[in-house]
């Protein structure tokens, strides 16, 4: 597959915050990172995520990143809106 | 360029503030203007006037030398060069051949200008590494080369038709001066390799722009 194609991976913050009962707001400052900028990897919009970013929202939610990130294969992308 | 008060810094040398946006502008408006004012509206307004046409020719045959210029015994010259032609009752369509010329130079000016302004709005707005951007330069980047080389034809041909009208019998001849040329394709393949790197901005800009 080529790397310029359109990726199929899939950002799960939204479920772990959820079971953490915890606000994208309350991540964003606990991790300084802007909450416009927590909002696009929330809402699958992130092109690439920093390798800090992404340790200190593992950090945070105490998880690791196969947790917070996985990519969907081709069907199920396909049935993604 | 820089402002007075950032004159003593030496890292903040040629760094664009807000008065050299300013300044650049206003000798891009000036330049445009001024090519107008000299290129197109002096001569024309010479024309509406009734006042003769002055035009430098180019005289390939070689002719005497003037009376003034006398060789030394064991040496031979020949005069090679050009001829300020007057025509008191030039033709409409020689004034219109000469005025040619400088009509192209003002609208390669003109778009030059305007891309150029463009662009300064991208860099001052903090947007340079953009599509607009990149497609500015390569207009840039071709008119620089196309241009100079439409301008000296119509100056060649405004010669023939000068020529043509001025001198008894004067075969038909096409002269094109190279001068400059070089310069300019020189110029807008420079200008060209910087929309390269700028679309390689743009592209690296766009990979930024998702990241988190």
């Amino acid at each position: 597959m080529p790397v310029e194609d359109p990726h199929r991976v899939a950002c799960h913050l939204d479920d772990l915050l959820a079971r953490r009962g915890m606000t994208v707001t309350a991540l964003a400052e606990a991790i300084g990172v802007t909450n416009v900028n927590l909002s696009v990897l929330k809402n699958n919009r992130a092109k690439a995520i920093r390798f800090s970013t992404l340790t200190a929202i593992c950090e945070v939610l105490q998880c690791q990143p196969g947790d917070l990130l996985s990519v969907e294969s081709s069907v199920e992308a396909q049935r993604t809106p | 360029m820089g402002s007075q008060s950032q004159s003593h810094q030496p890292g903040r040398i040629l760094t664009f503030d807000r008065w050299d946006f300013i300044a650049t502008r206003v000798l891009i408006a000036a330049i445009t203007l001024g090519s107008l004012a000299i290129t197109v509206i002096w001569p024309m307004t010479s024309w509406l006037r009734g006042e003769p046409l002055r035009w430098v020719v180019a005289v390939d045959a070689a002719v005497s030398l003037p009376a003034e210029l006398t060789t030394n015994p064991d040496a031979a010259a020949q005069w090679n060069g050009e001829a300020l032609v007057t025509l008191t009752e030039a033709p409409a369509s020689t004034w219109l051949a000469t005025l040619l010329p400088g009509v192209i130079t003002t609208i390669a000016v003109a778009l030059v200008a305007v891309q150029l302004l463009g662009l300064l709005h991208d860099i001052q707005s903090r947007e340079p590494f953009a599509a607009a951007s990149v497609r500015r330069l390569r207009v840039i980047a071709l008119i620089l080369l196309i241009a100079p080389m439409v301008t000296v034809t119509a100056d060649a041909l405004a010669g023939a038709a000068v020529r043509s009208a001025a001198f008894v019998d004067a075969p038909f001849a096409f002269f094109i001066s190279a001068n400059g040329i070089l310069v300019a394709v020189g110029a807008g393949l420079m200008v060209a390799a910087v929309a390269e790197a700028f679309a390689r901005g743009a592209e690296l800009r766009a990979d930024v722009d998702g990241l988190v």
